[in-house]
């Protein structure tokens, strides 16, 4: 168990590095540069160009470039953005708090909803309400998050004016304590609806596929014959088994939290990461999008890690392969 | 795995019909634009905003475009994309799939690993970075999908693989001195590709959201209508002009549906263990 | 109930829009200005509240440029001189100057009894220590301070500035950008850009730094020592909306008191209908479409007037402006009118004529109906711009010339134009004031943002004559002649006049604009604002 503790560590850490070194050598070699964008264009001088240039270390190879970023970061520094000058890291971490709001609702609305619902599909398999449920399944897995975001800001906040329009806080007055928390609910309803309806389905399909799957098993009919009734078998022993995948795939989903509510933040103007990693490609900010990029993919790497892990203690097969 | 014998298990499951149906009639769509759309998708007409009308079936936007002929062009950029994508990601993953699972050894154990980092590497951001920096032409979109999604593939194409090096025909084969090159191309791949045709459905449909998703992001090449496109310059006018937005996205839907009714109906004729005729497996 | 009422409006918004459509909105000619012409006396107290676009950078006005700082930087701080809201100069922390007969040397006479929001008094030290920095640290406006020679102070509330050589446009640079008075007591000797002060700024304007929470607001309060008088508002608040929608929701609904986030254009007839103050006053800044006259097609005159007669400016205006601003013309901007020259005009709107041109030039149509291909990369920083693009390459197409759009965002776009000169057309807007000499910038042969590759000797000299003359007489004959040569040689296409724009609540007063407060204080300065109840 420690053996595979160590190398699942160690592909993380290897991720970590090479994910990194991509990200890297992509913004690097591209076309267009931070300064310009800077030196706007109504009357840059070369002058100015060349040393704003060479105070953020830009007229280096990338190479050193990177290397010099890898010294930092073991040092914890993650550099400081080339727009603002403010440091990276406590700039991420104002706006992943909002990010991990709304995505952690909507992952845990998602997987409850889908869940229960698809439970309830594979004990009633082939009924009328399965068959309507999975094709409401397929239709908001099909939907483009940032639509279904638009069309219920549409109807819910627009047409019936019963929800804001977005942001996370109401304009006006600055609210505190527990009026604070209730308006930023308020603001949170209809993004993690959204986030939690296009999610949903996964978790649907997941879990009915996989509690069909049990209660064809031959355990199950063996309790059947022995006189336990339905429910008591689903509590003990199907759900047990049956949540499997679906809990690896909730360990999967936390990870890529962050990256798939970027489209509905910028719907809802939901102060989060998704804008802020957008405005950072744009401006070509190098250390703020490294930065950001290098969170997001030490969040995927840490669930995956944690998700392998979890699933060979439940599944001792998979330690072996 | 015969081909009738896989259409006759497709013909069963309910869901691949519809699908494929209305892939059908999405293809035609995108075959016929000049002929259905009744202006060219470019064309600027003098009724801004417009609600749909006899005149304009599905309204007009803001520079007086109508945007049924938008919807009826931009599938052809969609399924382009979505098609393209996937097919890349099809060849790149079968072929790195195959390569490891068949060889074996050192070579599987590196490609596997980079296959597990690929995997985890975050990919809407990258092909964010990527169509950012480089530029947003559909060739580049297109590339820099499917060169993102391809490791689904090769990990069904190494699995695959693996079974079917233990195969007696494969064996033969190998007896019989044909090369490694050959026996990929003509034993391993042609027997192993079913998981991943099935895949391939799939991906499309995403593709075609990921594309959909940096269009309304701003990103989308500008000289073709794009759905996404569409929704992205719409929004502005949500409010007073619903259906700019509205038909668009309504036939993004249709069509990621159309994909998925499909991959599920292959699924299932393709597993024999199978009882679900082509709803969730 | 309000909101019932304005739910209604909306609605009548709706099928009265729905109803017209193809009825086009009036044009608003480019000189018409509108404002409040009440005179009720100002009431003390109250927050103002703004929808703004987004964070500034910091607070340092000088280094970088900053357009979401240059706003919010107007009420913390002064310059020297300043432009009002019609561009027009006007004394700001200096309360008159004078020019010497050789026009190398400028006098300023300072405002007494002016003090730093610390408490410390301002005095001419803090002048030379900004301008000498501003060109130390090569900061945003050094090009056009580098002309200076010496800067001297022979007492608290005297400066004199010698320049190099003599240039007229001095004045106007001062006035401009990049030039706020920033406090020698706090920056010498540090860094200006990481100077604590850049996040807590200490300047000399009404208002005084309370707070800013980054994403989401920048507070300031009244600053009752003001050299001018004490602003009638308490507090200022910009709240940051960068979505234009939300910014137009909060001004329905009272949110917000005015928005700097510009609406969108499609929204401002349902603002008016809700009581909502939308003012237009124009800019001297204008659209255009830029040649690339190293290109062969474009390298022949005919075909750059055959483009130029393709251009629809009515539907340019209509639709890729939204009806809000002007047909543009001239080659230069009419907003500052003693320079303008009326009679240099762009060719008239005649496909037919453009079409012979394309045929006698040789570029006869294909069988797909396409005589050229040409490309015209655009920045992607808001909609209009890909509107704007649409539309050109929708006139072009209609004369057989098929435009290939590349939508980048501005650094590569900078690339791709500004340095590779990789393109054929493109798309540009910009400040063309102060001070005409601007021209230099878009077509010099070294303007910096002169990216046609065009080099008429000709300009250059009528440039440094402008420049050198101090007779305003004499200037303008110059920038006459240059606009003259600019329509005869057509480098570039003027395209449409851009507008500003105040969306307000009717509660505001005071603004610049108004007619209590025109004159004597520039765009953003919110000292003479206040607000009714």
């Amino acid at each position: 168990m420690g053996r595979f503790v160590l190398r699942r560590l160690g592909t993380m850490l290897l991720t970590i590095f090479v994910v990194l070194f991509i990200n890297f050598a992509l913004i690097h070699l591209a076309p267009g540069d931070p300064i310009r964008i800077l030196s706007g264009l109504d009357n840059p001088s070369e002058e100015m160009i060349q040393n704003l240039r060479e105070r953020y270390g830009l007229d280096k190879p990338w190479t050193i470039q990177f290397l010099t970023y890898l010294k930092q970061l073991a040092h914890g520094d993650l550099g400081r953005s080339i727009i603002n000058d403010q440091p990276v890291g406590p700039q991420i971490f104002e706006k992943l708090t909002a990010t991990l709001v709304l995505t952690l609702t909507a992952t845990i609305a998602a997987f409850v909803l889908g869940t229960v619902l698809g439970t309830f599909s594979a004990f009633h398999y082939r009924s009328k309400l399965d068959a309507i449920l999975s094709f409401f399944a397929y239709l908001f897995y099909s939907m483009p998050s940032f639509w279904l975001g638009l069309m219920l800001m549409l109807v819910f906040a627009s047409w019936l004016k019963i929800l804001p329009t977005s942001g996370m806080v109401s304009l006006r007055e600055q609210q505190q304590g527990l009026g604070y928390v209730l308006d930023v609910v308020r603001h949170l309803i209809l993004p993690s609806t959204t986030l939690a309806l296009v999610y949903a389905p996964v978790y649907y399909r997941i879990t009915r596929a996989s509690v069909i799957q049990t209660l064809d098993e031959d355990f199950v009919t063996t309790f059947l014959a022995t006189g336990l009734s339905k429910s008591q078998i689903l509590r003990k022993y199907v759900l047990r088994n049956a949540i499997l995948p679906t809990v690896t795939m909730l360990g999967l989903h936390l990870g890529y939290v962050v990256t798939g509510a970027a489209l509905v933040e910028i719907v809802f103007a939901w102060p989060g990461m998704g804008r802020m990693m957008l405005d950072a490609v744009f401006r070509r900010d190098y250390p703020l999008l490294t930065g950001i990029y290098l969170m997001i993919s030490v969040s995927v790497a840490i669930a995956i890690f944690i998700t392998d892990i979890i699933y060979s203690v439940l599944d001792p097969r998979i330690r072996y392969s | 795995m015969k081909a009738t014998y896989l259409w006759n298990r497709f013909r069963q499951s309910s869901y691949g019909l519809v699908g494929l149906i209305l892939l059908a009639v999405i293809l035609m769509v995108a075959a016929f634009a000049p002929f259905i759309a009744p202006y060219k998708p470019n064309e600027l007409t003098n009724d801004l905003l417009a609600p749909p009308s006899f005149k304009h079936f599905l309204g007009t936007d803001h520079l007086g475009r109508d945007v049924f002929s938008g919807v009826v062009y931009g599938s052809r950029v969609s399924l382009l994309v979505g098609v393209t994508a996937a097919i890349i990601s099809a060849i790149l993953g079968t072929m790195i799939g195959a390569l490891a699972g068949y060889t074996g050894g050192i070579v599987d154990e590196l490609i596997s690993k980079f296959v597990d980092i690929f995997l985890m590497i975050p990919t809407f951001f990258l092909i964010l970075i990527v169509v950012v920096l480089y530029g947003n032409s559909l060739f580049y979109i297109m590339l820099v999908i499917g060169g993102t999604i391809w490791p689904a593939n090769a990990r069904l194409m190494r699995a695959q693989a693996l079974t079917l090096r233990e195969r007696a025909f494969v064996k033969a084969a190998i007896t019989l001195g044909e090369s490694q090159f050959r026996i990929l191309l003509k034993h391993i791949i042609p027997n192993g590709i079913y998981p991943i045709i099935a895949n391939t459905t799939l991906q499309m449909a995403g593709a075609i959201l990921t594309e959909a998703g940096l269009s309304f992001l701003g990103l989308g090449d500008p000289n073709t209508p794009s759905w996404g496109k569409m929704i992205f310059e719409g929004r502005s006018y949500i409010q007073t002009a619903w259906w700019t937005s509205f038909f668009p996205g309504s036939a993004i839907v249709l069509t990621v549906m159309a994909f998925y009714f499909i991959g599920d109906g292959l699924n299932f004729a393709l597993n024999p263990k199978l009882k679900e005729k082509g709803a969730w497996e | 109930m309000t909101k019932r009422i304005v739910a209604v409006i909306l609605l009548l918004a709706l099928i009265f829009s729905v109803a017209g459509c193809g009825g086009n909105k009036s044009t608003s000619p480019a000189g018409e200005k509108t404002g409040q012409s009440e005179t009720s006396s100002p009431q003390k107290g109250g927050t103002f509240i703004l929808a703004y676009p987004g964070d500034p950078i910091s607070f340092n006005p000088d280094a970088k440029i900053d357009d979401f700082g240059y706003s919010i930087e107007q009420s913390l701080y002064n310059k020297l001189v300043t432009l009002d809201a019609d561009y027009k100069v006007i004394p700001d922390l200096a309360k008159s100057w004078k020019v010497s007969d050789d026009g190398l040397t400028y006098t300023f006479e300072l405002n007494r009894g002016v003090k730093w929001h610390d408490g410390k008094p301002f005095t001419s030290a803090d002048v030379k220590w900004t301008l000498e920095a501003i060109i130390a640290n090569k900061g945003v406006a050094y090009t056009n301070l580098k002309v200076i020679d010496k800067v001297e102070t022979p007492d608290d509330f005297t400066v004199v500035v010698k320049l190099k050589e003599p240039s007229s446009p001095f004045i106007s640079f001062l006035a401009w950008y990049g030039t706020f008075i920033m406090p020698k007591h706090i920056y010498e000797g540090t860094d200006w850009l990481t100077n604590p002060a850049n996040e807590k700024p200490i300047g000399t304007g009404p208002f005084k730094f309370v707070e800013w929470k980054k994403g989401d607001h920048v507070t300031l309060e009244a600053n009752k020592d003001y050299f001018r008088g004490s602003p009638y508002l308490d507090k200022i608040i910009y709240r940051m909306i960068p979505d234009s929608n939300t910014a137009v929701q909060a001004l329905l609904n009272g949110e917000v008191d005015m928005s700097i986030t510009r609406p969108p254009l499609s929204q401002l007839e349902s603002l008016k209908k809700a009581g909502v103050k939308v003012d237009t006053f124009p800019a001297p800044s204008r659209y255009y479409l830029m040649f690339n006259l190293r290109r062969d097609p474009l390298k022949k005159l005919e075909v750059r007037q055959a483009i130029a007669m393709a251009i629809n400016r009515k539907e340019f205006v209509e639709k890729a402006l939204h009806g809000l601003g002007s047909e543009g013309w001239g080659f230069y901007t009419p907003a500052i009118d003693w320079a303008f020259d009326k009679t240099a005009k762009a060719p008239p709107f005649d496909t037919k004529k453009a079409e012979e041109l394309l045929d006698q030039a040789g570029y006869k149509k294909g069988a797909d109906g396409i005589r050229l291909k040409l490309t015209l990369p655009y920045f992607t920083a808001g909609q209009d711009w890909t509107d704007m693009a649409q539309v050109i390459k929708a006139n072009l197409a209609a004369i057989g010339i098929d435009v290939q759009l590349q939508g980048l965002e501005i650094a590569a776009w900078s690339q791709k134009v500004g340095q590779n000169h990789d393109f054929d057309l493109a798309l540009l807007n910009g400040f063309q004031g102060p001070d005409p000499d601007n021209m230099r910038n878009r077509f010099g042969k070294d303007g910096s943002i002169q990216f046609m590759g065009y080099n008429n000797p000709e300009v250059d000299k009528a440039l440094d004559e402008g420049a050198k003359a101090t007779d305003l007489q004499k200037r303008a004959e110059a920038y006459h002649k240059i606009q003259q040569i600019l329509a005869r040689d057509l480098p570039i296409v003027p395209l449409g006049e851009v507008v500003s724009l105040y969306v307000y609540s009717n509660k505001v007063h005071g603004l610049s604009i108004h007619p209590e407060a025109k004159g004597k204080i520039t765009i953003y300065d919110f000292s003479k604002v206040w607000l009714s109840k």
